[in-house]
């Protein structure tokens, strides 16, 4: 490859990419709380640690993803929006406008952080971590709504990698959820891998219960593989919808 | 516990336990504030504007005095604070200063920040004594790799709630190393559930998690001895590998 090409700038969206994916993530989670305002625009970047216009840029992008609202007049301001179920189309556009070479180049990426999370938490998870664990895959099996899902399939994962004690670690799987958990639990998802999913965390939860690191790895590598399926299916499927129209 | 590992391990050890000890200071002074602040029979009805705004400058003089916490603070039991049972006076380092933590504590919420079951705040309450939790990365708090540490708050001799520091696991470890490298041999600071805190060796990393104990592993060890009865965390010493 040419060192020239290694060089090249960061997409734009880059720094502005990781502070949505972040707020999206604090949100998913509810780190910040539904109706939570906002700080002010200058306060808050500073706290983030970025330019006012990045954050912006950020803040347009949760816009889009409805879950913020901007508010104007005397009692104005940005403020959170956790609805229990988020609208699907800014994820399905986001799906459309993949390619099945850029999933899996994702699900690449997704097989050397959260296979390795799984394995280093089965190493080093503590008990609690562990309760952690197991009671996010609870959380998926009762979930009934497409928000309370991508939720618990998020938290699922970040919580394996907090259980790896790697702080860089957690910070890669909260950007890779963000990007794929909502483009994954869309409405064409068939009933069978709803299940299918909640079975798949339910191994690798308990293969970290049992200290099994290689368990876990592979159980977490079969779980990105499959996910990779499920993904492109969903992607071909909108393709040819738009074939046919 | 296997026998001393000779005059070095002994002092190596009680230095150990000094620079954790030295760490409750600022945290038991806070308590105290807190039970001179919050008379017993406010207890339920304790507001932040008539009672607890007043440890705001002694917190944020404690942080800024400690070259270890990321954060430091109140945190309330259920109870206590008028209409809220999870309530946080705490403080964080930032690159700018300190700010005040903002976590979603608000009541009904299913994702409210749930710290009365954290190891830290319900290991103090139940012991009555000064607890200790980590390394662990705070995703919700801090969202650093840290070592919390917690004394019990009384109001009327009642328990009321915890002061606590989150100490940065890089800071402590860099002291730490400084007490266990010059050891003859292999040095590991464990805590009870196996997480090497730190170690004067590349033998064992900081946030790994040995496969035995040292207290039930005696056989692989020079010497195995507890540095503080409230952390729990032991030192051992082994051969060093060749």
């Amino acid at each position: 490859m040419e060192t020239r090409t290694l060089i090249a700038p960061l997409a734009s969206a880059g720094r502005a990419g990781e502070i949505a994916a972040r707020l999206t993530e604090a949100i998913h989670l509810g780190l910040i709380s539904d109706g939570e305002q906002l700080p002010p625009e200058q306060e808050f970047a500073q706290q983030l640690g970025v330019a006012p216009m990045t954050l912006r840029e950020a803040i347009s992008v949760l816009r889009e993803r409805g879950l913020v609202e901007t508010r104007r007049g005397r009692h104005g301001g940005t403020f959170v929006r956790r609805s229990l179920d988020p609208p699907d189309e800014p994820d399905t556009e986001r799906l459309r406008a993949m390619t099945a070479g850029a999933l899996r180049d994702i699900a690449d990426e997704q097989l050397a952080i959260t296979g390795v999370a799984a394995r280093l938490a089965a190493e080093r998870a503590t008990p609690r971590s562990v309760r952690r664990i197991l009671a996010h895959v609870d959380q998926l099996a009762a979930a009934a709504t497409r928000g309370a899902r991508v939720t618990a399939d998020s938290r699922f994962h970040i919580e394996v990698a907090i259980a790896t004690r790697s702080e860089r670690l957690v910070r890669r799987e909260v950007l890779l959820q963000s990007e794929t958990a909502g483009m994954l639990w869309l409405p064409h998802l068939a009933a069978s891998d709803v299940a299918a999913i909640g079975r798949e965390h339910h191994e690798i939860a308990a293969a970290v219960a049992a200290e099994d690191a290689e368990g876990a790895q592979e159980a977490a590598e079969r779980h990105v593989r499959s996910n990779l399926r499920r993904l492109t299916s969903g992607y071909l499927e909108l393709i040819e919808d738009a074939l046919g129209a | 516990m296997t026998e001393s590992g000779g005059a070095g391990f002994r002092q190596a050890r009680e230095a150990v336990t000094r620079l954790l000890d030295d760490q409750l200071v600022p945290l038991t002074g806070l308590a105290e504030r807190f039970a001179g602040l919050v008379p017993g029979e406010s207890v339920g009805q304790v507001t932040e504007k008539r009672h607890l705004a007043g440890l705001l400058p002694g917190i944020e003089a404690a942080l800024q005095a400690s070259d270890l916490a990321a954060g430091l603070g109140f945190a309330a039991a259920p109870g206590v604070v008028e209409d809220r049972d999870h309530y946080l006076l705490w403080l964080q380092k930032h690159a700018g200063g300190v700010r005040r933590l903002s976590l979603n504590l608000a009541p009904g919420d299913p994702d409210l920040y749930d710290y009365h079951d954290t190891e830290w705040f319900s290991g103090a309450q139940r012991l009555g004594a000064p607890a200790a939790y980590g390394p662990y990365v705070d995703y919700a708090g801090a969202d650093l790799l840290v070592v919390t540490i917690a004394v019990p708050v009384l109001a009327g001799g009642r328990f009321a709630g915890v002061a606590g520091t989150d100490l940065l696991a890089e800071a402590l470890e860099h002291r730490l190393i400084q007490l266990l490298r010059p050891l003859p041999g292999d040095a590991v600071l464990v805590a009870p559930d196996r997480s090497v805190i730190a170690a004067g060796t590349p033998r064992w990393m900081p946030g790994e998690r040995l496969a035995v104990h040292p207290a039930r592993d005696a056989g692989r060890y020079l010497a195995v001895e507890t540095v503080n009865d409230w952390t729990g965390w032991v030192l051992a010493l082994a051969d060093a590998t060749t």
